[in-house]
């Protein structure tokens, strides 16, 4: 009750004092901190679920709605982190921007450190996501879109000879982008044609195609313009001859997915590449496209973080004209501080061997930080709060610790820790204090900022990795 | 072979020899309790159960923060007190057991969602409150070891008003001053037994392996000491398998032991020699 008659009476204080501020309303306390550091005292800025708060198990209340129902701009994490949000949205009678940070991101699938067989070929498999300094660099391109490549995505189908549909769809209410080129080669490997490609797409003799236009393997590249008056915008594709064939184009076509596929054959069956270049974790195969196949926490990767703030603060400069340079000024602010972060991190686990680094948290939220800085995390319970684990898959956890060797166990702020205390007293490992994953602390814990919140992780761990040694 | 299938798991890791004492030790405390229930028409009372004992967890939360034993007391304490007040209308106005017990419990949880909305937290009490079998502490086993004790020694002390009052109630008001106080005794035990059993093994685990064994049990025996070794062999043998099964084929641990429970149920419905529907067919045939 005090935490929410204070959020409100803040809010209102605000109010009384700059009446023309943007009104902003961020879903959780992490977005929430980002937010409120490229606005400043420029926006009236509020969070749903604040420092501390489990945002799986959110409980929206009527002042909730309330904040939604008067803000401009709502910024969410997106990829199924707040299912909660999109009904609450939609009752609260919301009609501003929502702007959702994660969707020019490249998203990690669920599972991908299963735990169930980590065995040598897992680590040989590991070090082809380059750890060092190489995957930093093309790290980049994920982020923040147009990287050296000229494309960011290519896919290699195997194509009869006929026609089929190749969509791009709006997701929550807008197209990723409103245009973007593509090349389609006949070839038999990606690399083989990758150069050519982006020469076709840096050239700027694109031949221009809008809703309904076919499209056909050439050598040239097409601007694709997507019709905004449509929830999806259809290409089709003519394939005269039997054979594999390359496709590349700016955006990873999944940003453009809503409720289906975005390669169909003609009888409406989808088609899937057979390869892809960045190689998918699972492949994109056996994604039913249901809700939530991929793991949201892209913002405990620094960079991923830099692109939300990237997204953040082209939604308040636009919202917002006259505070626009303002908010611009911070933004790229703190777009550096976080590159330089994400330097300092990588800096802290020098030294340690990446054979080392494995670590055990009690709830699966890592997988952006352990594939930035190569560390294998491996969690007893899935994603979610609800799930229990069976008695096999903590005596495969066990075993996995006392073989490897690993020191490092962690309990997070939100679940329950007993299991992991548990696993623990087994294997002889110490539990090295709590990492924060979805939520910061109050002011006065260690992690009441982002920044803060990533020190502070990074030294928990780097403390636990190096203590047996 | 059978060494590395059943031994081997419990001599390897700790974990599964203190889920094996945990759930030996309520299959020995809670499948009694759950006969008794039974025979008083109670069996819905531990999911009521599950739910009244909010507010007190809530309270304890809000004194002291994220403890679980604060949580567990508190929650001991509105199980009591909804369990008593509930037997205290029953007994003294028209309305039976279940119905007062229904009312208390929903104004109960009512009161707990109201305390822990407006305590500001938005943390799931009853996932932190609620435990799994394989996460068993030194806390939580002592708590169920000493909850198991108490419940025996009680159970033996009020053994024979109890069955009286069970078969009988109505007799033992008019010839004993004793019937209220072995009510409110057994009512305690329940409220014990499941509370203890939700902060350690989880709602489900709790409430079922002392309503279904019992029910099993029901079926194989007339009197009231065999049902109970029934009851207790039943819960006993479900938990040992459903470990076993669950190590080696990974199910989820707690529900794979009500299931089994469940079989033996099914089971005893179908061929259980006092009622079940086989030899109420042969006694149709005879008569």
């Amino acid at each position: 009750m005090k935490r929410m008659a204070l959020s409100l009476s803040f809010v209102l204080a605000a109010t009384a004092a700059n009446a023309e501020n943007l009104k902003v309303v961020s879903s959780f306390s992490i977005l929430g901190d980002l937010t409120s550091q490229v606005g400043g005292d420029k926006i009236d800025h509020s969070v749903l679920v604040g420092a501390g708060e489990d945002a799986h198990v959110f409980q929206p209340t009527p002042q909730d709605a309330k904040t939604l129902a008067a803000a401009d701009v709502v910024i969410i994490n997106g990829l199924e982190f707040e299912g909660w949000l999109e009904r609450l949205i939609e009752a609260s009678g919301f009609d501003g921007e929502i702007v959702t940070v994660s969707s020019h991101i490249e998203p990690i699938a669920f599972g991908e450190d299963d735990h169930d067989d980590h065995g040598d070929e897992e680590h040989a498999g590991h070090d082809d996501h380059g750890h060092g300094e190489e995957e930093h660099a093309d790290h980049d391109d994920h982020g923040h879109g147009h990287g050296d490549h000229g494309f960011e995505w290519g896919g290699l189908f195997n194509l009869e000879a006929g026609t089929y549909n190749w969509s791009f769809a709006k997701v929550d209410g807008d197209y990723a982008d409103p245009a973007m080129k593509m090349v389609i080669l006949a070839a038999d490997d990606l690399e083989a044609v990758e150069e050519d490609a982006e020469g076709l797409l840096e050239a700027d003799t694109a031949g221009s195609k809008s809703d309904g236009d076919t499209l056909s393997a050439a050598n040239m590249a097409y601007s694709l313009t997507f019709d905004a008056s449509k929830e999806m915008t259809v290409f089709s594709v003519e394939i005269s001859e039997a054979g594999t064939y390359a496709f590349f184009t700016e955006h990873m076509p999944f940003e453009f997915e809503a409720n289906e596929h975005f390669f169909k054959d003609i009888a409406g069956a989808d088609v899937e590449p057979i390869a892809q270049e960045p190689e998918m974790e699972h492949g994109h195969d056996h994604h039913g496209h249901d809700h939530g196949e991929f793991d949201p926490h892209a913002w405990q990767d620094p960079e991923l973080a830099a692109h939300y703030v990237e997204e953040i603060t082209e939604a308040l400069a636009e919202a917002d004209a006259t505070n626009a340079a303002f908010f611009k000024a911070n933004g790229e602010a703190l777009e550096a501080a976080l590159i330089a972060l994400d330097a300092e991190i990588t800096a802290a686990f020098e030294g340690i061997p990446e054979d080392s680094r494995i670590v055990i948290t009690s709830h699966d939220a890592f997988q952006y930080y352990g594939e930035a800085y190569g560390i294998e995390f491996l969690a007893p319970i899935g994603l979610g709060t609800e799930e229990q684990p069976s008695a096999k898959e903590v005596a495969d956890l066990i075993t996995q610790i006392r073989e490897r060797g690993v020191t490092a166990l962690f309990v997070e702020n939100i679940t329950d820790t007993r299991l992991i205390e548990q696993i623990a007293s087994e294997t002889g490992a110490e539990v090295g204090g709590t990492l924060f994953s979805d939520a910061l602390s109050d002011a006065n814990g260690p992690a009441s900022t982002y920044q803060d919140m990533m020190r502070h992780n990074t030294k928990l761990i780097v403390d636990a990795l190096t203590s047996g040694t | 072979m059978i060494y590395d299938l059943i031994f081997a798991p419990f001599i390897e890791f700790g974990f599964m020899r203190r889920a094996l004492i945990g759930s030996l030790a309520i299959s020995l405390g809670a499948a009694p309790v759950g006969v008794f229930l039974l025979l008083r028409q109670m069996s819905l009372m531990g999911d009521a159960m599950a739910h009244a004992i909010l507010p007190g967890a809530a309270i304890g939360y809000v004194i002291s923060g994220l403890s679980v034993m604060a949580m567990t007391l508190g929650g001991i304490a509105a199980g009591l007190a909804v369990a008593l007040l509930s037997g205290v209308v029953s007994r003294s106005t028209a309305l039976r057991e279940d119905a007062s017990l229904a009312a208390f419990y929903l104004v109960s949880l009512a009161g707990g969602v109201v305390i822990v909305s407006s305590a500001g937290s938005m943390i799931d009490l009853f996932h932190v409150l609620f435990g799994s079998v394989l996460a068993l502490n030194n806390a939580a086993l002592v708590l169920l070891c000493t909850v198991t004790s108490l419940t025996l020694i009680t159970l033996a002390i009020v053994y024979r008003p109890l069955t009286l009052e069970c078969v009988d109630p109505q007799f033992l008001r008019s010839v004993s001053g004793l019937s209220a106080l072995t009510h409110y005794a057994f009512l305690a035990l329940v409220v014990l037994n499941l509370v203890s059993g939700f902060q350690a093994l989880g709602t489900l685990m709790a409430v079922g392996i002392m309503i279904v064994p019992a029910a099993a049990a029901r079926l194989w025996a007339q009197s009231v000491s065999s049902m109970i070794i029934f009851a207790s062999a039943f819960a006993a043998i479900s938990c040992i398998s459903g470990l076993v099964i669950s190590f080696h084929f990974a199910f989820e641990t707690g529900p794979l032991i009500i299931l089994i429970a469940g079989t033996f149920y099914l089971a005893s419905v179908l061929f259980g020699p006092f009622g079940g529907i086989i030899s109420n067919a042969k006694i149709g045939i005879q008569s």
